[in-house]
């Protein structure tokens, strides 16, 4: 006996088809002879009593297959045909879905990039690991901490490839390279890698070879070089000649031997132009190398592993032996007495080869998953609008659907049609959505990775199978509802008394409003508090006229320029920038503030004990001359500056500022006050106060600083060149680099930075906080005030009946029109209310990412309420207009 | 379905009967298609024309519709045949549907009216 087969759709081969016919024939032929007839009068009878046998293989055939796709494709064309009679509400839901999930695509672009794809180019990159190192520190006084590091010395990354673990260790250091000398030097980005670096990822050569490890077997090394195939293309344009050329990078000669695969643009995502051995710039370094036994010296941190695990290791096993061999190379190096070891109980980790999946996630991807979560936030708001647009318009067609039900069509069928439609629109969404997607990339890597490759195209396939299936899957979504809505009719009813039962869709229809406008307001408070953070960072006095100030910073640590050149070149830039038409002030200082070196420098208070640490840090000094205040814009608070007369070898003065005055002389005057410094025998005369003067970075409390003036008797390691413009900063900055460059042959090349670029990535968090959460509220602003448009017209139509009643009865225009949009601001009401608490609740979230302002603050919430409100105003005056013009007669004779 | 010869006394079947005899003829036990086809023509005593042709895709439909279910057998003569038995939901599905031909019956002759008005 047969059971019962579950055959899904289709499953039933053709042949199978065939070989039952043929079966039927000979049965049939069987038994037509039992009964007499001679076997060619049987099989003729057989076929005839069968009928058509190619005919009844093709219906066979067509009701296998065809007929899903013929009636997907006219349910495709009867969309079209539907969606051309109502192209506004089409357009108004294509744009919808399209925003929202081109929003979500963007998002899904960076965290793609960050988070998700391995870097591209490499052999199977799920082997590759890249090894971190955790262990104990001693902050002194401040206690121990925990730190997680992925760099260490070269002599471990040579220990490591021993591990029995690993198939192969390579090591990385990214950097910024001088190239060429004089005016056309330039800075390019670089990589030095250990000579295995090529052969443990698995890259190969587009051109010529790659780095081999006989070109990195220290001292010295071969002096070679890798390009990129970007930089390849860009720099040499793609000629094959570039094989043998040789480049100057920093103070390194190398000739190139090849040109790396194409898709292969290194493991971050920052950009790399060439690969060098790393021993060739080692020992290009020289005598100014600050370790000369790189190789060996456990204290020389600067290289980054990267490992290849051996064929069936597992990663807890790679861990465990990699931190035995760990340990016991810190064991023997403590009996060789080296300085500064690691923790000896440090372990190490091998983390995924993707940087931000690393065991300490990265804030640019912390952000970018906040970012996605918000923007899912938007997708939420556009599905709900999406719905209540497709359910307005399933309403509209009930007397369609209703006659259709009623000839028999069967509800599955028109579910189907109802979805098919929505398919429709969410296909033509995916791809206005993938055109925002290409340009809002752009934006967003620019705010959120700056200097950094945006990897891949948008419209790769990654993304743009993203982006179809975040389409397809609210489309889904959002039409299930609607399509179930409209066909559950019943028929007999509908079509004797044309009942709309209206009530419970409109409830529907309110709750997703009241929905849109609560997640609108969530939004556009999160902008509001990132708008008025950005606004007091950018507020923040810190010393520094940043719009004016330009930070001047020639490479000459590593040029191998000896000391007294470099003080030349100093001199000789200063007296450039000073005739430098638009400069008013220019200034020598030991340090250029902020964030790019402090000295810190204990000193002591004549008559009194030893001082106390300050809890802020510090008290860092800096060598200045007597232009530096007025350069940075500095306001002296009491006092003096320093002044040309104390430029001398014999001058004990020095200047504080407000941190250091408080801490120290707190309620009275520091001036007069001696200070004892290393530096100088005898009392330093305290002559005035500074305002603080940022220099970590724009937020947090200024540590204690102290000025001495510049002066022969003083020496000075590091210099900055601070030019203050008289207009913009930004415009003088480029023409001043070049007439730098052209000065000095011998320096690799001018960095001129003006500070307001300098502090840019300390606003990015906010900027970036407040340009999404901005552009993200006012699309779910948008979004919102066109479902109450729908609602509010849907609404309306369906209301012109009983309206024209009303007005045949007598009512008032201005009362009608009460009537008409009184739920529906009822529910735009109850949707702020809504927000507002979700986001008093949910404000602590965003507080830690709050610059100075309270995640309740009642600006923010006054102006978002106010313009929600405005916007509710404003999408419904046509469609109450509409009601209001109603006319009796005509609305009453239409039914 | 047919209209072969003109002549021909028999009745070409209504839409739909053809689900209905198939499912009775199975109520009887396992068949394959030729059988099926003889069991209705045995059971009308030859006054329907079938073409055997157009049982199949019959059978195919209620074989999706998972009121029947199939399975390559032998027959008595030895070949090989795919062998068709009803299902739990065909049982259901032949009593609904006998009930509503009945009911059908019943109002086709009720509106037509007896035979000599």
């Amino acid at each position: 006996m047969p059971r019962r087969s579950w055959r899904p759709f289709g499953t039933r081969p053709d042949r199978d088809f065939a070989e039952e016919i043929r079966a039927h024939l000979e049965l049939e032929a069987d038994q037509l002879r039992a009964e007499g007839m001679s076997q060619a009068e049987a099989n003729a009878q057989a076929h005839r009593a069968f009928g058509n046998v190619a005919h009844a293989q093709e219906r066979f055939h067509e009701s296998r297959r065809i007929r899903w796709l013929e009636e997907l494709a006219r349910d495709a064309a009867y969309a079209l045909r539907q969606l051309r009679r109502a192209p506004a509400l089409a357009a108004v839901i294509v744009c919808t879905l399209a925003l929202g999930v081109g929003a979500n695509s963007v998002i899904f672009g960076v965290v793609d990039a960050l988070l998700l794809r391995a870097p591209s180019g490499i052999e199977s990159p799920g082997q590759l690991r890249r090894l971190y190192f955790k262990g104990r520190s001693f902050l002194g006084p401040q206690g121990e901490a925990m730190y997680t590091t992925p760099v260490t010395s070269f002599a471990t990354v040579t220990a490591m490839q021993r591990a029995p673990a690993f198939s192969g260790v390579a090591g990385v250091q990214h950097k910024t390279f001088a190239m060429g000398r004089g005016a056309g030097a330039r800075p390019i980005e670089g990589e030095e890698v250990t000579g295995n670096y090529f052969e443990v990822l698995g890259v190969h050569a587009a051109l010529g070879r790659v780095l081999v490890p006989a070109d990195d077997r220290p001292p010295v090394g071969a002096p070679v070089v890798v390009l990129s195939y970007d930089f390849w293309q860009s720099e040499f344009g793609g000629s094959r000649d570039v094989i043998g050329k040789t480049l100057r990078i920093d103070d390194a000669s190398v000739t190139v031997v090849g040109v790396a695969a194409p898709d292969f643009d290194g493991l971050d995502l920052t950009k790399v132009d060439v690969w060098i051995p790393a021993s060739v710039m080692r020992a290009s370094y020289g005598s100014r190398s600050l370790d000369r036994d790189w190789t060996s010296s456990p204290s020389s941190i600067w290289i980054r592993p990267v490992a290849r695990l051996a064929p069936h290791a597992t990663d807890s096993g790679a861990a465990a032996s990699a931190t035995l061999m760990y340990r016991r190379l810190i064991r023997d190096w403590r009996s060789e007495q080296y300085d500064n070891l690691p923790d000896s109980l440090s372990t190490v980790i091998p983390g995924s080869i993707i940087a931000s999946r690393g065991p300490e996630t990265p804030q640019e991807a912390r952000v970018s998953l906040w970012l996605a979560g918000v923007a899912s936030i938007v997708l939420l708001i556009a599905c709900a609008n999406v719905t209540n647009l497709l359910l307005a318009r399933a309403f509209r067609r009930r007397r369609e659907i209703a006659v259709r039900l009623a000839l028999g069509v069967s509800r599955a069928r028109l579910v189907r049609q109802l979805l098919t439609e929505t398919f429709v629109l969410a296909a033509i969404a995916t791809v206005v959505a993938l055109l925002l997607a290409t340009w809002g990339s752009g934006v967003l890597s620019a705010l959120l990775l700056p200097g950094s490759l945006h990897h891949g195209s948008p419209f790769g396939g990654r993304l743009a199978a993203f982006t179809a299936l975040a389409a397809f899957a609210t489309a889904l979504l959002a039409g299930t509802v609607p399509a179930l809505q409209a066909t559950r009719i019943d028929v007999a009813r509908w079509l004797t008394t044309g009942d709309r039962d209206s009530g419970r869709q409109n409830r529907l229809q309110l709750g997703l409003l009241a929905a849109q406008v609560g997640l609108s307001v969530v939004l556009l408070v999160g902008a509001g508090l990132f708008v008025r953070s950005l606004q007091a960072v950018r507020g923040r006095d810190v010393g520094i006229d940043l719009s004016k100030v330009v930070l001047v910073q020639p490479a000459l640590g590593e040029s191998g320029l000896d000391s007294s050149r470099v003080r030349a070149i100093l001199e000789q830039d200063l007296a450039i920038a000073r005739r430098m038409p638009g400069v008013a002030h220019v200034s020598l200082a030991q340090h250029g503030v902020p964030k790019v070196s402090a000295t810190s420098e204990p000193f002591g208070i004549a008559g009194r004990p030893p001082l106390p640490s300050l809890p802020t840090g510090g008290p860092y000094v800096n060598i200045i001359d007597d232009e530096y205040f007025p350069t940075l814009g500095t306001r002296i608070l009491h006092g003096r500056g320093i002044e040309r007369a104390d430029m001398n070898a014999g001058s004990h003065v020095v200047v504080i500022n407000e941190a250091l005055a408080r801490a120290y002389w707190p309620g009275e005057s520091p001036i007069g006050a001696c200070l004892v410094l290393d530096q100088y025998k005898g009392c330093t005369e305290v002559v005035g106060v500074v305002q603080d003067v940022m220099l970590w970075g724009l937020v947090g409390d200024s540590p204690g600083q102290f000025y001495l003036p510049r002066h022969s008797a003083v020496s000075t390691s590091s210099s900055a060149l601070l030019v203050r413009t008289a207009g913009d900063a930004s415009t003088v900055a480029p023409a001043l680099r070049r007439a730098l460059q052209n000065a000095a042959a011998d320096v690799p090349y001018v960095d001129v930075e003006s500070y307001a670029n300098l502090v840019e990535p300390d606003l990015r968090s906010w900027r970036l906080g407040a340009t999404m959460f901005g552009i993200f509220g006012a699309l779910a602003l948008v979004i919102a005030a066109v479902g109450l448009y729908a609602v509010l017209t849907y609404s309306v139509s369906q209301r012109t009946r009983e309206i024209g009643v009303r007005l045949a009865l007598g009512a008032r225009r201005e009362t009608i029109v009460r009537a008409v949009a009184r739920r529906e601001f009822a529910c735009v009401i109850l949707g702020i209310a809504l927000g507002v608490i979700a986001s008093l609740l949910t404000g602590n979230l965003a507080a830690p990412m709050l610059y100075e302002t309270s995640p309740r603050d009642a600006l923010v919430f006054g102006a978002v309420i106010a313009s929600l409100v405005v916007v509710a105003l404003a999408a419904s005056v046509v469609p109450t207009l509409r009601a209001s013009r109603v006319d009796p007669n005509v609305a009453l004779r239409a039914e | 379905m047919s209209t072969r010869e003109p002549a021909d006394e028999r009745i070409a079947l209504l839409q739909g009967t053809l689900d209905l005899l198939i499912l009775r003829t199975l109520l009887g036990g396992a068949h394959h298609g030729q059988g099926i086809a003889r069991a209705i023509q045995l059971g009308s005593r030859d006054a329907l024309l079938i073409d055997h042709g157009s049982l199949y895709p019959a059978l195919q439909r209620l074989e999706d519709r998972g009121w029947i279910a199939a399975e390559w057998g032998t027959s008595e003569n030895n070949r090989r045949a795919r062998f068709y038995a009803l299902t739990k939901d065909g049982r259901k599905q032949f009593a609904r549907e006998r009930q509503q031909w009945h009911r059908l019956i019943a109002i086709v002759a009720l509106v037509l009216g007896p035979e000599h008005a």
